[in-house]
């Protein structure tokens, strides 16, 4: 188990999306998660560009982050591409959500 | 790498106010303010109904009291929810800051004075109720300049942006056309055919103005809460050139006086729809989400609107009685049966998140403390119950004025009653979050 890298993602899936009601991690928008001794990074997207709450779910993750990091400095780069699509959310949050 | 295991520890909380959407958003008030009005007039509108429901029957079209009543629901609940609707849409549409906020409050005191001049003097028989009217068409006018102003700050539009520019192109013919009526009304001396003129105006309303306002905000709306997302763009595209390529035969058919060709538009037109209803179904069966109160009210608003479009065809085509009571009954289908429905499953998902925004986003999280998800900011079961209450009040107002019934009708305006004050006290208790605490219910999963 990564030492890091999983306390990052428990972190992250305590930021939900307010709209859809699931966490960030379960919906899929986190893409992918950097750790060097001096920093964490994480890339992540919103549902839709543009999102109006996308914002304050950025601003939120940097947050939960943040309470695990230490001394490390916490970066969350929005991504556009790929976009985010239905097919990325999780099997737990297809359940979460009725569609699987 | 080199990387020593860390604990998890309280976050720290954000900075103070940190909610950087609020940066461009429009100010909370500005759209609610739309909102708020709306809802009054949904309420009174139907009290209204109830209030003269034995007497609709007995009136024409033309009469006063009706023109009240229509122009209550359509500028005073169907406009005003647009405009404060659109005020929201377009920053998340483009993404920049909305020009010139200022002037959109002047624009809602003009339509909110205006239409309530306007509707009053209908009721009250003063005869100068086209003064309201011009109330109406500046309000409307600041809208569509700063609108537009808007759009051309974004940039190039999207296929939402198109739907929107059409239809506000559209708005303006209608608010043209409706002032030159009322005046024509009083004085008679500008259309030798002002039935006609009327039609024309109705058309250009419903199907230009609200239709592809709604259709527009439908691909970008019902997708994004629907967690779907949208293939092929062809049977929209289709439905886009066939509803202006009807509308404006219909409108230039009806105000040159010929009415001629009204079956072979309505054909148009319904074909419009039955390729709108096939990107829907597409944008449907590819969701992730469960049926829930807004898009219930979604599936409610695509069956109204093809009952809407069956009853075009069957007036068109002399298969309906062509009487005041069954034009009622068409006008009302678009309203009732199609706007309305789609209208309020919008704004169950937009009046919450104006408040999560604006409440709850600037406070100072702390995960895992729990923050409220929009549908916890109203009543899933009260909105269930309303949209159950509207699908009573429409079909049974439709069906009481096409059957000339009296006891329909009375069922459908109790009904609507119902329906409207369900929403009134479900926006209350959305509201009621501006000063009160929020507390979880039960701990989620």
């Amino acid at each position: 188990m990564d030492p890091v890298k999983t306390p990052t993602l428990t972190a992250l899936k305590s930021v939900i999306d307010p709209e859809v009601g699931l966490d960030v991690v379960t919906i899929g928008l986190v893409y992918a998660v950097e750790i060097t001794p001096d920093s964490i990074t994480v890339s992540m997207t919103l549902t839709t560009p543009n999102c109006p709450m996308g914002p304050s779910i950025l601003a939120m993750a940097k947050g939960a982050v943040e309470g695990i990091s230490g001394e490390r400095r916490v970066e969350i780069r929005a991504v556009w591409d790929p976009p985010w699509n239905p097919a990325m959310l999780s099997r737990e949050g297809r359940l979460a959500l009725g569609a699987a | 790498m080199d990387v020593p295991p860390i604990q998890i520890t309280q976050a720290p909380p954000l900075n103070a106010g940190a909610a950087p959407f609020l940066a461009k958003a429009p100010p909370f008030w500005l759209p609610m303010r739309h909102f708020v009005a709306a809802a009054f007039s949904f309420w009174l509108f139907a009290a209204a109904l109830v209030w003269g429901n034995s007497r609709l029957l007995g009136f024409s079209f033309d009469a006063r009291w009706a023109l009240g009543l229509t122009h209550l629901l359509t500028l005073g609940w169907v406009t005003m929810t647009i405009m404060g609707a659109l005020i929201q849409l377009m920053v998340v549409v483009h993404g920049v800051p909305f020009a010139a906020p200022g002037r959109l409050a002047w624009a809602w005191a003009l339509l909110t004075a205006g239409t309530a001049g306007f509707v009053g003097g209908l009721w009250a028989g003063w005869d100068r109720y086209w003064i309201a009217a011009a109330l109406v068409f500046a309000g409307v006018l600041i809208y569509l300049q700063v609108f537009v102003e808007s759009l051309i700050q974004g940039g190039k539009l999207d296929w939402t942006g198109r739907h929107v520019a059409v239809a506000l192109a559209y708005l303006s013919l209608v608010i043209l056309l409706g002032l030159l009526l009322a005046y024509d009304r009083e004085r008679g001396i500008l259309f030798h055919d002002p039935r006609g003129v009327l039609i024309a105006h109705i058309h250009l309303a419903l199907v230009g103005w609200v239709s592809l306002m709604i259709v527009g905000a439908s691909y970008r709306l019902v997708a994004m809460f629907s967690l779907s997302h949208i293939e092929s763009k062809a049977p929209g595209l289709v439905a886009l050139v066939l509803a202006n390529v009807g509308l404006l035969g219909l409108a230039l058919d009806s105000l040159l006086g010929s009415r001629r060709l009204l079956s072979a538009w309505a054909c148009v037109l319904a074909a419009a729809y039955a390729a709108y209803a096939f990107q829907m179904n597409g944008i449907f069966r590819g969701r992730l989400r469960r049926i829930d109160p807004a898009l219930a009210y979604t599936l409610l608003a695509l069956l109204g609107g093809a009952v809407w479009a069956a009853l075009g065809l069957g007036l068109a085509f002399g298969l309906v009685k062509d009487g005041a009571p069954q034009e009622i009954a068409y006008v009302l289908a678009a309203l009732l049966g199609w706007a309305t429905p789609f209208i309020l499953g919008q704004i169950h998902k937009i009046v919450p998140f104006l408040v999560w925004l604006h409440v709850f986003s600037p406070k100072n999280w702390r995960p895992p403390l729990q923050i409220p998800r929009t549908q916890d900011l109203a009543s899933e079961k009260a909105a269930w119950w309303e949209m159950g209450f509207l699908a009573a009040a429409a079909y049974s107002l439709i069906g009481g004025f096409l059957l000339e019934s009296p006891a329909l009708i009375r069922l459908g305006s109790w009904s609507l009653l119902v329906c409207a004050t369900l929403y009134a006290g479900n926006t209350a208790l959305t509201l009621s979050f501006l000063k009160r605490p929020w507390t979880p219910s039960k701990p989620r999963p």
